[in-house]
């Protein structure tokens, strides 16, 4: 009959005590639904994105290589996540410290000489973890590049003949003057021969392209919500721990966009570089304006030599850091090239007993090696997911991107 | 079933009901539901409590505003020659004797953490239980409130307080910034310039966000309240919750579940004082507020709906 | 919600529950420990009745009255108050309600009035233009028009429990449900309360009063329940339920001795001789033919009256026990 007679038909008995309890458990539905759903979405929403590789005419490598070449993108800004993964302990503090030692010392702590203003130690942080950058580039004379911190952001702003680093935390300016023009602006603003956006980890490695290596098309890929290409760089060679580098290049402008260096012991990409948001409009001529805050702290460049110096050490890459070691050699080519220098010390790594910092140190570390035996003597490997060296017992150390066994066969060979 | 359907029953009452006397047709405006709202509102702000934690949390920036003032009157800035670390205090504080405008973001990014959770903890944990453990819940109920209707008065009430609790602390500290610091045009972390009105408009936009940071933990502890007989048992386990999950972010092992942890993005409203303004995070933030308050709210509902009143 | 009970053929009580203001079927409620509150109550209050709700403490009227107000979900059974079922007629029940449970409950920091209007604004069919109107009625009505601006936390336990009292009078009800009105109050407080409870049922209010004062129901109701560890032992007009236990003959006598023995001869039983009271069960046979007994044997007798039963007795003989033994 009609509804208003419904509620008569309250009985009593087991039916209604198990209509009650379902009832309520019912409505505990609704809160696991809503978080199914969320789930879900987190779950689906990538991967849907994902999904839509685009449609592109087919290009040979050489032809991307050439696009990627001819690529003059003058104006761009945009947003780089930059995911870092080199497998070392994970050793907090200890780790920046190293960071900090190798970039030459400003910024540590105690070093008064040093600004936290200045690129070369702001920007070794990127070496490791997780890191949101901001570019924007109008042409050679105006670039800014902004790393993204907790409630702070670390500006390098390069603007005509001023180079400023500004550091909203502690608000602390630092500041060089580039020379006028255009001569060589790329190579004098301080920190940018650290590499940070994908254009420069592309460069780096299509520098190395060789007959060690393949270079192939990888099909397509979306990346920042544009049409990409994706060059795939392999090592031919056997014994290189890096498994491949891909490229994504934009189909239209041939910037490259997005660069994923991968492990040849698989797993998560060890670097791995990428606009997340790109745009090729020319941005806000107010983006590259910088006048020091009041009450800022301003270190000029040469008030301190050593923060000048500094950009020197602050290459990431072990060739560079090898350079002021004495008796550097390279084994091999390509990929596979081992570093190999000798450290003149007996007894393979510094101990304890030796005292000073390095000590402590190399005793600590030698708890994260692993001993090898071979030819050579006997030694200690430390590994990365990239990067390995071997410290032989009798102080030779060589080192590369290369497996354990090629580092032992190296150092049989030299023996 | 059982109490939200009984709204559709008003729909049959001609049926049943019988003329005259007490049954003379009341025919309510929906706009009267409002009326519990305004009570609410009043009863809660009427509050000696309510009262206290909102005079402490105007008393945070008058603190740091002073200390700030204490430690740069020799004409230092704060945080610099310190070297590089600068990762003391709250973030923002080495701009507020340059502007006093960073005051408002210093005092937010001091009390977010803790202290503004921790009254809407307060709060929005007494919201059920308290009202169960004084009794007066029962007569709510059978005036009859509607269980859902009180819920969804309560959160909103919780919200309310939200906000109240953060423009409290805005206001506060922009009062105290502009009496001890200079003001003026300032600087975006990003190193532009804005001008002082575009700077009022962001700490605006700023105290909004953090507002509806809090949402989250204000489903949660409403939840919590629905458990529980008991005030003081919901707002301490509403505060041990956010005193938890603050702990659980710090801890490195747990990086794959913290990116769900309602304070996880707390810190993110600082985005709105970059240029451009970086919304990631700030998207993320008011997701997972969202996120919470529909899984908690309508868990609370699941629980307050069904729950037999003993108290 | 439409869950047609085909199964369930014409109820023989339908008529009767129709113009009953509470009818309970087989009302059950069982707490999550296990234990049984409320066992199969089946309660009808007719329309019009001042109806006691009588029990020990423990004996389940509470959690009774929270089934009836909706706060309570049975276990099993149902409970039906103007004409509607509840919990899930709530909305269209409660507001023609009002409710006294378990003491009255108040905000401390607010005044009396404002106690009123907050729960005058949680009713949603409460005209907020005339709120208050109705809450000033409502005071005046219980005697604290004076004190309504006082805080409630400085109000003594009897102008607490006649707040309480405004809150359930701030409508026009059809049902008013007490429970344990008078608990904590002067005689004086208590002698209002029922004059209260008189007037209001004189104006057609149905009154539902919850007690475990015995003389306080006998005073004020037409009628009455008995409920005990959870079960429902009688209920029906309270002149009934007296009739039904029978009373006792007292006779007064300074030969107590020998009226026993007379007493006895002529069928009493439970003889009780105290002092010059001698109180026995009638016996079947016309009393008038016990009197002349009793002269006969030259008992002197100074007083022979049957003393009609009271609810008390009634309990008693029902129930076997004192009243005041805790269920």
């Amino acid at each position: 009959m009609a509804p208003i007679d419904s509620d008569d038909n309250t009985t009593a008995g087991e039916g209604e005590e198990l209509r009650a309890g379902r009832r309520k458990a019912a409505r505990y539905v609704v809160p696991v639904a809503v978080m199914g759903v969320a789930a879900a979405t987190i779950g689906l929403v990538p991967a849907l994105a994902d999904s839509g590789d685009p449609d592109l005419p087919k290009v040979t490598a050489e032809q991307l290589i050439e696009k990627i070449a001819k690529s003059d993108v003058q104006q761009l800004s945009g947003t780089v996540r930059i995911n870092t993964d080199l497998g070392l302990p994970d050793l907090g503090g200890l780790e920046s410290g190293l960071m900090s030692g190798m970039s030459g010392g400003p910024g540590s702590g105690g070093d008064g000489e040093g600004s936290a203003a200045d690129p070369s130690a702001k920007l070794t942080e990127l070496v490791s973890g997780s890191h949101t950058l901001r570019v924007a580039a109008d042409g050679p004379d105006r670039q800014k590049l902004s790393l993204l911190e907790n409630a702070a952001e670390y500006s390098l702003i390069h603007n005509g003949k001023d180079v400023w680093g500004y550091d909203s935390q502690s608000n602390e300016v630092y500041h060089s003057t580039a020379p006028d023009g255009a001569e060589r602006p790329e190579k004098d603003v301080p920190g940018k021969d650290v590499p940070a956006t994908p254009k420069d980890f592309a460069d780096q490695a299509l520098k190395s392209v060789d007959d060690t290596t393949s270079v192939t098309v990888g099909g397509t890929a979306q990346v920042a919500g544009r049409d990409a290409y994706r060059l795939v760089v392999e090592p031919k060679q056997k014994g290189s721990t890096v498994g491949a580098i891909t490229v994504a290049v934009d189909a239209e402008t041939g910037t490259p966009l997005k660069f994923t260096l991968t492990p040849a012991s698989g797993g998560a990409a060890v670097v791995d570089v990428g606009f997340t948001k790109v745009s090729f409009a020319k941005p806000d001529a107010s983006t590259f304006d910088f006048t020091p805050p009041e009450g800022a702290k301003v270190t000029e460049a040469d008030e301190s030599d050593a923060a000048a110096e500094a950009p020197e050490h602050g290459r990431p890459a072990e060739g560079d850091l090898a350079e002021g070691l004495d008796g550097l050699k390279v084994i091999g080519e390509g990929w596979n090239s081992i570093a190999t220098f000798d450290t003149g010390a007996q007894g393979g790594l510094p101990t304890g007993s030796e005292g000073g910092d390095l000590g402590g140190l190399g005793g600590f570390l030698g708890s994260f090696g692993d001993q090898v035996k071979g030819d050579f003597g006997s030694g200690t490997v430390f590994k990365t997911r990239l990067v390995n060296a071997l410290i032989t017992d009798d102080g030779k150390v060589y080192a590369g991107a290369v497996t354990k066994d090629a580092l032992v066969k190296a150092a049989d060979a030299a023996q | 079933m059982s109490r939200a359907e009984a709204q559709d029953d008003r729909v049959r009452e001609p049926a049943v009901a019988t003329p005259g006397g007490p049954d003379a047709a009341r025919t309510p405006s929906p706009l009267w539901s409002l009326g519990l709202l305004r009570s609410e509102l009043l009863t809660t702000f009427r509050r000696w409590r309510t009262l206290a934690l909102l005079a402490v949390l105007a008393a945070v920036p008058i603190l740091v505003g002073i200390a700030v003032k204490i430690e740069t009157s020799d004409g230092s800035s704060l945080g610099g020659g310190g070297g590089g670390g600068g990762g003391a205090g709250p973030a923002f504080i080495s701009q507020v004797s340059n502007n006093g405008l960073f005051l408002v973001f210093t005092a937010l990014a001091a009390t977010l953490p803790f202290f503004l959770p921790m009254a809407i903890g307060v709060v929005a944990g007494d919201a059920i239980a308290g009202e169960s453990s004084a009794g007066t819940l029962r007569y709510l109920l059978v005036a009859p409130a509607g269980r859902s209707r009180l819920l969804l008065t309560k959160y909103a009430t919780v919200i309310a307080f939200c906000l109240a609790a953060t423009l409290v602390v805005a206001v506060s500290a922009l009062a105290v910034g502009a009496l001890l610091f200079p003001v003026g045009d300032l600087i975006t972390i990003s190193g532009t310039r804005i001008t002082y009105a575009e700077g009022l408009g962001r700490a605006l936009l700023i105290a909004l966000v953090v507002a509806a940071s809090l949402v989250g933990i204000a489903a949660l502890g409403l939840f919590v309240s629905t458990l529980t007989g008991s005030g003081i048992a919901a707002m301490a386990t509403t505060v041990g919750l956010l005193i938890t999950v603050q702990i659980l972010d710090q801890i490195p092992q747990l990086d794959a579940l913290q990116p769900y942890f309602f304070s996880h993005y707390w810190l993110s409203f600082a985005d709105v004082m970059r240029e451009p303004v970086y919304w990631d995070d700030l998207v993320k933030n008011l997701g997972l507020q969202a996120l919470y308050a529909a899984v908690f709210g309508s868990a609370a509902w699941a629980r307050f709906t069904t729950k037999d009143i003993t108290a | 919600m439409a869950e047609p009970s085909a199964t369930e053929p014409e109820r023989p009580h339908q008529e009767r529950a129709d113009d009953a203001v509470i009818a309970t079927r087989g009302l059950t409620k069982r707490y999550r420990g296990g234990q049984l509150a409320v066992d199969g109550l089946d309660l009808t209050v007719p329309a019009g009745s001042v109806f006691g709700f009588l029990g020990p403490n423990g004996s389940g009227k509470t959690t009774t009255i929270r089934m009836l107000m909706g706060l309570i979900e049975p276990t099993s059974g149902s409970a039906r108050v103007l004409g509607r079922p509840m919990p899930r007629a709530s909305r269209t029940v409660l507001p023609r309600v009002g409710a006294l449970i378990e003491g009255p409950a108040l905000y401390g920091f607010l005044s009396g009035r404002d106690n009123l209007l907050r729960y005058d604004a949680a009713d949603p069919t409460a005209d907020p233009r005339t709120r208050r109107e109705r809450v000033a009625a409502a005071l005046d009505r219980v005697g604290l028009a004076a004190a309504g601006g006082k805080k409630a936390k400085a109000y003594s336990l009897g102008m607490k429990q006649r707040l309480g009292l405004a809150a359930a009078l701030l409508q026009p009800r059809r049902l008013l449900v007490l429970d344990e009105p008078t608990n904590g109050l002067d005689p004086q407080g208590m002698r209002e309360i029922r004059t209260l409870v008189r007037e209001l049922a004189s104006d057609g209010t149905t009154v539902f009063l919850s007690s475990h004062l015995l003389d306080e129901i006998e005073q004020v109701c037409t009628h009455a329940a008995v409920m005990a560890q959870g079960r429902l032992i009688t209920q029906g007009a309270v002149a009934d339920l007296s009739a039904g236990a029978r009373g006792r003959l007292v006779v007064t006598t300074p030969d107590a001795g020998e009226a026993a023995r007379v007493l006895k001869e002529q069928g009493a039983a439970d003889l009780v001789v105290d002092g010059d009271r001698v109180t026995a069960e009638p016996p079947e046979r016309d009393l008038a033919e016990v009197n002349a007994a009793l002269v006969a044997a030259r008992v002197r007798v100074r007083g022979f009256v049957l003393e009609r039963a009271s609810l008390e007795d009634a309990f008693v003989a029902l129930t076997g026990e004192g009243f005041d033994v805790a269920g």
